[in-house]
Formats: structure tokens, sequence, C-alpha cells
């Protein structure tokens, strides 16, 4: 196992060394910009919340801009996700938050990023009809691939707790992780 | 900065659109409708129609004397033992909310006493089913998806020249399994014949069995509970019958038990049992519930039921039979072509020649259809008028005239009080069989109130 793991650091630090760094610097320069995307992939319910619904596919869109310290970003986000579940129990969560994206200082081809924030979610249960909106939290990392000055392929997982504890008889609350393909833009604004 | 008004203008809907106040995950996982579901008459405890047990099946009133003809002493008929129920689904006035199947088998050789009952289904307890819990709102309604209802030691016999001889037990597969029984929940439905073109339509009466619920069921989550309590008379409620069938030519009968026809009399080469399955629903908030109680008048059942309902709604002009022998337009049914075996055929033929006589021989009685007095039409709205808007008591209780009789948990409101002696095997209810036991006036929570 330790032999195998020396194996693969060894082969990735030679991938490395082998990219065209050279042309990272330039493209740190297009992945500064503002950027506009959208995501699509795995949405999962996790502890008390995935004993109830189950698995499906979300997606969803986002906006980040610039913040005067460079590493940092301001990025809107906000989704669609269905849950079903074995009985009749359904779930629809639209989330809208704000996020601080902190960029990894490591010069490589690819970018690395922390993300953190909070922001509203529109909870939808079947089949009691209650809609509702509540605060909710995430955290989450992505690794971006940027492609040519405009476009960048990336790969996202956030973790989203919607916060409910602090209601009247309440228990719970709702934790999901959102997983997917993000495919955005650097606008030249 | 015009991404700063922007942002600012989010921040701005935010604050506009507020949090609600439902813990909507704590909801998710949690359960305050409880269901419950019962087979017997009785609300809160054991059957005590008189026992099936100890009863001969091969004569009244176990067996359907007006059905069972072509094997009339079954040389290998005994009493069932075991009733099977697989409910699919569950719903609220149409509404889904529980769509997990549940299974039941319960043993019929329990006793009248809740020490002598161990199964939950007979004795009072009931069985739980599961469910995700409604949104808020008033139901009228519940509906019970039932895939099967079965009944074990359904025996087939099949024709060995000129005579019926034992085969072998009935199988059927129930939850997957084959079990020895019969379903007869495929034969749960009612056929409006067209004597004349040969023609029938049905009305299933099974998926789903529509039952009402007494009071309304007005579920609110701001209730820690709620109870709906569905009860479906089973026990003791026993009866067996004859389906005639031919198998690769075969001419076959099987004696299968199924639930008592008093409403809906099951006759002779009918196959169609529908509508003779009595169920009722009922509901309460637990802490929100009074005490009916009082000395019994003697032996028999003492019902509640809403403060104004008709107790004619709870019982019949006379039994099923009787009402179908008094209807003059109730004409025969001709009989189904077998397939391709040329003896099953010849039958055919020589039970259409008989049919045919019997026919000429009853529409003489029934000479009009739509005018005229006595008309097709009058005397199957009358008859069904009578059957169809039969209802059992949302609380029904037995009393053994030593002591008092108690209703617990009985949901707020005004109940009419009604005693009856205990009906023969089989039956329910006929006009007259009640007699007013008083009214119970708005009954409050924690309250216990007697009849006045």
């Amino acid at each position: 196992m330790k032999k195998t793991i020396i194996n693969i650091c060894v082969f990735t630090a030679v991938l490395f060394l082998v990219t065209d760094v050279s042309a990272a610097s330039s493209r740190k320069k297009y992945f500064s910009r503002p950027q506009i995307g959208l995501w699509y992939g795995p949405v999962t319910p996790i502890l008390d919340t995935g004993e109830h619904v189950e698995s499906d596919l979300g997606g969803g869109a986002f906006f980040r801009y610039n913040l005067p310290y460079d590493p940092l970003k301001l990025g809107i986000d906000s989704s669609y996700q269905y849950y079903d579940s074995k009985g009749v129990d359904r779930l629809r969560l639209i989330p809208v938050y704000f996020n601080l994206l902190y960029l990894l200082p490591i010069d490589l081809p690819i970018r690395m990023q922390l993300k953190a924030g909070a922001g509203m979610c529109q909870v939808y249960m079947e089949p009691d009809e209650t809609k509702q909106w509540d605060p909710m939290f995430m955290a989450g990392t992505e690794i971006s691939f940027p492609a040519g000055k405009m476009a960048n392929i990336a790969l996202r997982i956030d973790y989203l707790c919607i916060y409910e504890e602090y209601l009247d008889g309440a228990t719970k609350n709702g934790h999901v992780i959102n997983a997917g393909v993000s495919l955005y833009f650097n606008l030249n604004l | 900065m015009k991404y700063n008004n922007l942002i600012f203008l989010i921040l701005i809907f935010f604050s506009c659109i507020g949090c609600g106040d439902t813990p909507v995950f704590t909801e998710l996982s949690g359960n305050r409708l409880k269901v419950v579901i019962k087979g017997t008459f009785e609300t809160e405890d054991v059957s005590h129609f008189t026992a099936m047990n100890g009863q001969d099946p091969n004569v009244s009133p176990v067996e359907d004397t007006n059905s069972v003809d072509d094997v009339t002493s079954g040389s290998h008929d005994v009493l069932p033992e075991t009733f099977m129920l697989d409910i699919a689904e569950i719903r609220l006035d149409g509404k889904k909310f529980a769509n997990y199947r549940t299974v039941i088998e319960a043993s019929l050789a329990g006793g009248n006493t809740k020490a002598s009952e161990p199964e939950p289904f007979f004795n009072g307890d009931g069985v739980i089913l599961r469910n995700d819990d409604p949104g808020d709102g008033t139901y009228n309604t519940v509906q019970l998806y039932i895939r099967k209802m079965v009944f074990d030691n359904a025996m087939i016999y099949q024709s060995t020249g000129s005579t019926l001889t034992y085969e072998k037990p009935a199988e059927v597969i129930f939850h997957e399994n084959d079990v020895n029984g019969f379903d007869f929940n495929q034969l749960q439905v009612n056929s409006y014949w067209d004597s004349l073109r040969l023609e029938a339509s049905d009305t299933l009466r099974i998926f789903p069995l529509e039952v009402p619920i007494i009071g309304s069921l007005v579920y609110d989550k701001q209730n820690e509970e709620t109870v709906l309590e569905i009860r479906l008379v089973i026990k003791n409620f026993v009866k067996k019958y004859e389906y005639d069938y031919y198998d690769e030519g075969v001419f076959k009968v099987s004696h299968y038990y199924a639930l008592s026809d008093w409403l809906r009399d099951v006759r002779a080469g009918e196959n169609d049992i529908g509508r003779n399955i009595h169920a009722v629903a009922r509901t309460y908030v637990p802490g929100k519930t009074g005490i009916i109680s009082d000395t019994s008048p003697g032996i028999g059942y003492v019902i509640a039921i809403p403060s104004g309902d008709s107790i004619t709604d709870y019982t019949i002009s006379a039994t099923g039979s009787a009402l179908r022998t008094a209807n003059v337009c109730d004409l025969p049914q001709g009989p189904s072509y077998p397939g391709e075996y040329i003896e099953a055929i010849l039958d055919y033929y020589l039970k259409y020649e008989k049919y045919k006589f019997d026919f000429n021989a009853k529409i003489a009685s029934c000479p009009n259809f739509e005018t005229g007095t006595p008309n097709y039409t009058d005397e199957w709205n009358s008859y069904e008028a009578e059957v169809d808007n039969f209802k059992i008591a949302p609380y029904a209780i037995y009393s053994d005239g030593t002591g008092n009789y108690i209703f617990n948990n009985v949901a707020q409101g005004s109940y009419d009080i009604y005693w009856a002696s205990v009906p023969a095997y089989g039956e329910l209810f006929i006009d007259g069989a009640f007699t007013s036991l008083g009214t119970v006036t708005n009954l409050l929570a924690g309250e216990t109130k007697a009849p006045l």
C-alpha cells in the first residue's frame, strides 16, 4: 500500500514537471476574471436526511466576482435539487447562497479552490406541501482545469447544511452533498 | 460598482423572504399519524360474534347453502385457520401518503378473551400501517389498496365422470410464497348483467376499498399524534363458497372461505362476492378524547354513532338474501363459454338450455324495463339503495350484561348510543335491532359521560 502511494506521488510530480508551467501564469490571469457557469451532477442526502430521501441528479448556476485581495472571490450560487424516497416523501431544495472562494497558492495548471458560504434555501416537502425558506451554510472545494482564455472545466464538491434546529420542536438539520462537473467562463468585464 | 448594487439587491431579497417556522427535516424523520388496522367489529376488543371455530364447515351457517350446490358435503373440507391480507398502499381522499406494503398473516385460532387471542389484528390492539404523514387538512375517506385476501384450507374437487371427487388443496401465491388457500380478493367485484345480451360490467370493490372515516380526519401537525383506526369485520364473519371453473376441459369446484354474504347474497353458480367487506374508520387525538361509560342493558353490542346519524344507516331492512329474493327482476345469469374442450362445450349447451328455461320462468314476474310495475330499473335501484349505503358503527363494544360498558378514546363530539343483541353467525343488524340508550352531548377531552 505504502509503495503504491509513493509511486502515485512520484508519477504526479513527474506529470507536473513535464507540464508547460510557463503557460500557467498567463492562464492564471484569465482565471482571475469574473466568472459565470453551470454545474450538473449527483446530489446526495447524508446523515439523518439520507435515511429518508435518496440521491438524485441536480444542477445549478453560479457567478463569481473578484475582491480586492486577489486569491479571494465572492460567489453567488443557486441550484435545483429534487429528492425522491421509497415512500411518498419528496424533498425539493433550491439553495441560494453567497460564498467566498480562496484560490490555493499552488502554481500549477490546475486551480484548487476552497469555498465557504451562507444563504437561504427554499425547502419544499411533499406530501405535506410545506414550502419555506431556511438559513443554510456550506463548505466545499473545487478543482478547475482552465481550457483556454475563456472556459474552465471543474470538478466540485460541496456540503450544504440547511439549518433548522433553532425552530421550535426541531431536532434535525438537513444535510446534503452536491458533487458535479461544471463549465464556466471567464468574463472580460 | 454596478455589481455592488446587484449584491446589495440580493441582500435585500434575503432579508425580505423571511424564514419558515416548520421543522421540515424533523417532520421528515418523524411520524405523527398512527394508522392502525383491526379485523374485528369491536373497536378495542376481541371478537364476540358467535365463534367460527367448533362449527361444521359442511353445514349452515359456515357453509353458504345457497352458494354451495355442486359438492354439498366436502369430504376434505375443514375450517380455515389463517387469514392473510396483503395491502399495497393507503391513500386519504385519493392523496398518497403511505405506499408501503403491509402483509398480515393472522391465526384464526384465538378465543374471545384478550388472554386467549394473541393476534394483534384480532385482539383490539391492531396492526400498525407505516405511513409518511399526510399534509394538514380534512379527510373523509381512506382507501385501502388490497392486493390479496386469503383464507387457507380451500379444497379443489374435480369431475371424474358422474361425480366430483377431492383432488387437492387450492394453492395461491401470497407474499411471494405458495400457500394453501384461495385469494378471494379477485372476486370482490359486483357484476351487472344484461341477461338478454349475455353481457356484464363489473364494479371493482377492493382496489381500492373505500372506507368512510366517520367524523372525518382533521389532521393538524400541531398535534403530537393522531390515530386513524381502520376496522374490517373479518373474525367470525366467514362463510364457505363454491367457485366453479374448467381446467383444461375438466370441470372443477373450489371450496373456499371468504367473508359472509349477509349483505349481498351470493348464489349458486355466481363467482362475484363484492361489497361484503364491512369497513369503517375513526380518528382521535390521544389526550384529546373522552370516555363514554354506563351500565349495559344486557348481553349484546353497544354502539356509538355521531349524534344525528340515522340508525337505519347502520342496518338494512332485511337480510341480503331476503332482499334479493324480494327483487323480482333478479334474472338468472347465463353460463360462460368454457373453451375448446368438447365435453365442456356440451356441458355449456346443457347449462344454456337450463338458463333459457329459468329465464323464461322468471321474466314473467318482471315484465317491464323502465315503466310499469314492477319494472327492472326500479327493482334494482331499490335493491342497490338498500345494500349499498350500509355502514358499521365507528364505536362498537361487547357488553356481557354484568357490568359497565366503556368506550375509551372517544373523539370529542356528541354521540347517540344504541344497544343490540348479538347477531346470528355471519350476520349483522337489520332494522329494529338497535334500542336507543340515549345521547352523549358535547363530550369534551378528559370527560367521562353516560348517555342521557
